[in-house]
């Protein structure tokens, strides 16, 4: 058995097949190492931590969990159009409101899987600095576990649309949008959960962050609401959590495809999830310890 | 010979907050074979746990390398990765989920654990509605259910009331009679006798002695006596067998040679299966002599109340003052339900002017060279002055 979460084979008969655990090399050829050792690494991960993930979401689950974002929505909407007076909230309520509701399920999977996920290294030191597992399944599994309740939430609005007539084929990229997204939130938290095994900063940098993103993401508000300055209109551009949200718009009809947003989007979860990688591979036989 | 545990120069470096390196293991190697049990003793901070997280793979070595034949279980911590939100069979679910079990071999683990555990009717409770020590107990059955080839134990023996430990000590000799090697770190150096036939003793990262386990932890033992550190600290159960009384015949002094009796009295609100032990103690309440009736091959007596009387049909011991205990075992000899030490000290006396704290048995005699042969014509003086003359009379 390896160290922090490898697993080792072990031979049949004796040490004579049995292989040596060696202390881990320098981070430079850990790297090479983390890169051959990726496609294993999740196929073990996966499934624990899908199996996990279930397992929480059967403890969650009740008609709360449908009903608090279908509230939440409800009260922006309200707040948005009877105070600020938004427009498509006024005139178009519905198509607002399900407008709402898919930024918010969406987003809720960034907001409760990093929260969980980026401290869930450190929260479960017992476990982590004991025993033998694939770590990243700690944290792969508050992100599946939302991923499965927000997109229950999109499979209802989705059935909203096609009542309404507006949902397409692309209904069907909704899948890998959420999946995308999934991807894009389980490689940041891993940074995070990294940085918070080292420093305990990711508590703290998430509570000011999570709030500041709420309010730098068209969740609860639209881009084309945005006046003065039309930087701030490039700057959403690049936004990867706009671009996400304007990709699992677009899947439900609520709004235009847009390629730019499929590009950063794709672009973004490219470089967050190699970032995570390298780190992951410098610090992975340390964790154990720093827990 | 093939071996379960093979470990050459494993080094584990710590950085302490000061930035400065701190050795928890120190170029550490030893050999288990198949089959065999490894006691790890040495005092807190030696680097026995380090040492089976490393074998756990739970953490990694920062030098030497190590290997294991078959399957390789730990329980180094016990309730690692409990929710307590869910019920205990969830959790036992969850546990073999993270030790690679999957859909029938996974539920047909969680089962075998609950059962061992004696927790089935509890089972679908969650596991904030449980005691502590039912927690503890599913998490060491969960552990025991596998079938290892290698286990690891740090300091978790100690799980569960006498009769969960009895059950827990039946399945370990189980597993070592299947030919399972086991790996115990335990403070208590009676438990590391019992259970296991070679010993590891490590001080200050670094192996001290590696050998049988008898001779370890009599070196170790040795060594704290030595230091003044705390000795060996000994728990009786709170409610369960107790000695009432011990009594020595023919009193409490005695001669070297003569027969001494030692009767324990003991009770217990439940039947039990106890055995006896009889110690007697130095000044320094080192063992001196003991004997056990498990020790004797004695199966346990069975009963509420008894008496046991140990025979010393000839007292081996020479002039001084000793202390007599007693303890009260399980039906393993392993968990002691009590201990007392008589508040009378025995006084031996000796009538010989033999030295020391042991009369030896033993027998004298002497040789005398061989001498040549009576030259031709020399009188046979033995005849008229007695064999005592002859070489005397030779040398005239």
């Amino acid at each position: 058995m390896g160290a922090c979460g490898e697993v080792a084979a072990h031979g049949a008969d004796g040490l004579g097949e049995a292989p040596w655990i060696e202390a881990p090399p320098r981070w430079t050829l850990r790297v090479l190492d983390e890169c051959r050792r990726l496609p294993a690494r999740l196929l073990a991960a996966l499934p624990l931590a899908a199996r996990l993930a279930w397992r929480e979401w059967r403890l969650r689950a009740s008609p709360w969990l449908l009903c608090a974002p279908v509230l939440l929505v409800f009260a922006h909407a309200a707040v948005l159009a009877l105070v600020f007076g938004a427009g498509d909230l006024v005139s178009r309520p519905a198509l607002a409101a399900q407008r709402l509701a898919a930024g918010a399920l969406l987003f809720s999977i960034l907001q409760h899987g990093l929260a969980r996920g980026a401290t869930a290294l450190v929260d479960e030191r017992a476990l982590v600095s004991r025993r033998a597992f694939p770590l990243e399944a700690l944290i792969l599994r508050p992100v599946l576990a939302q991923a499965a309740s927000a997109g229950l939430g999109l499979a209802l609005l989705a059935g909203w649309s096609a009542f309404d007539g507006v949902l397409g084929p692309r209904a069907l990229w909704l899948v890998l949008v959420v999946a995308g997204f999934a991807l894009f939130v389980s490689a940041l938290a891993l940074l995070l959960a990294i940085l918070h095994a080292r420093r305990r900063a990711a508590a703290e940098a998430l509570a000011w962050g999570l709030p500041l993103a709420t309010l730098a993401t068209p969740v609860w508000w639209d881009p084309a609401w945005i006046g003065a300055g039309a930087w701030l209109r490039e700057a959403m551009a690049v936004n990867p959590l706009a671009a996400y949200l304007g990709l699992a718009r677009s899947s439900l009809g609520l709004a235009h495809f847009e390629a730019g947003a499929l590009a950063c989007a794709c672009a973004w979860t490219a470089c967050i999830a190699g970032a995570a990688l390298l780190v992951l591979a410098w610090r992975r036989p340390h964790l154990c310890d720093e827990v | 010979m093939r071996h379960a545990i093979e470990v050459q120069g494993l080094t584990k470096l710590h950085r302490r907050a000061d930035g400065a390196w701190r050795a928890a293991l120190s170029e550490v190697s030893f050999v288990l074979p198949a089959g065999a049990s490894l006691g790890l003793c040495g005092a807190t901070g030696a680097g026995k746990s380090t040492l089976l997280r490393i074998l756990a793979g739970a953490t990694p070595q920062t030098s030497g390398r190590w290997r294991a034949a078959g399957p390789l279980r730990s329980v180094v911590e016990l309730g690692a990765g409990f929710h307590p939100d869910l019920s205990g069979r969830e959790n036992a679910l969850q546990l073999a989920a993270l030790d690679g079990l999957r859909g029938r071999a996974a539920r047909h683990h969680a089962q075998g654990a609950l059962e061992f555990a004696e927790l089935v009717e509890s089972a679908d409770e969650p596991l904030y509605a449980w005691s502590s020590g039912m927690q503890l107990r599913l998490a060491f059955a969960c552990a025991l259910a596998h079938d290892a080839r290698v286990l690891l134990l740090d300091e978790v023996f100690a799980v569960g009331d006498a009769g969960f430990q009895g059950r827990c000590v039946e399945r370990l000799r189980a597993l070592q009679k299947d030919g399972a090697s086991i790996v115990l770190c335990s403070h208590s150096l009676y438990d590391l006798r019992q259970l296991c036939d070679r010993g590891l003793w490590l001080d200050g990262g670094r192996v001290r002695h590696d050998g049988a386990c008898a001779e370890a932890t009599a070196r170790y033992a040795a060594e704290t006596r030595t230091r003044g550190l705390a000795p060996e600290r000994t728990a009786p159960a709170p409610e369960g067998p107790r000695i009432e009384s011990v009594e020595l015949l023919p009193g409490h002094e005695v001669a070297s040679g003569s027969e001494l009796r030692v009767r324990i009295a003991w009770s217990s609100p439940t039947t039990a299966e106890v055995h006896c032990g009889v110690g007697l103690l130095d000044t320094s309440m080192e063992i001196v002599a003991a004997c056990g009736t498990h020790l004797s091959g004695r199966e346990p007596e069975r009963g509420r109340a008894g008496t046991f009387e140990l025979r010393l049909p000839s007292l081996a011991l020479l002039s001084g003052s000793l202390r007599v205990a007693a303890w009260l075992f399980d039906r393993h000899g392993l968990q002691r339900h009590d201990e007392t030490v008589h508040e009378r000290p025995l006084t031996v006396y000796s009538r010989g002017g033999e030295v020391g704290r042991v009369m030896l048995e033993h027998q004298w005699s002497h040789v005398e060279p061989v001498l040549r042969a009576p030259l031709p014509g020399a009188r046979d003086l033995d005849a008229t002055h007695g064999p005592a003359t002859t070489r005397s009379a030779l040398e005239a």
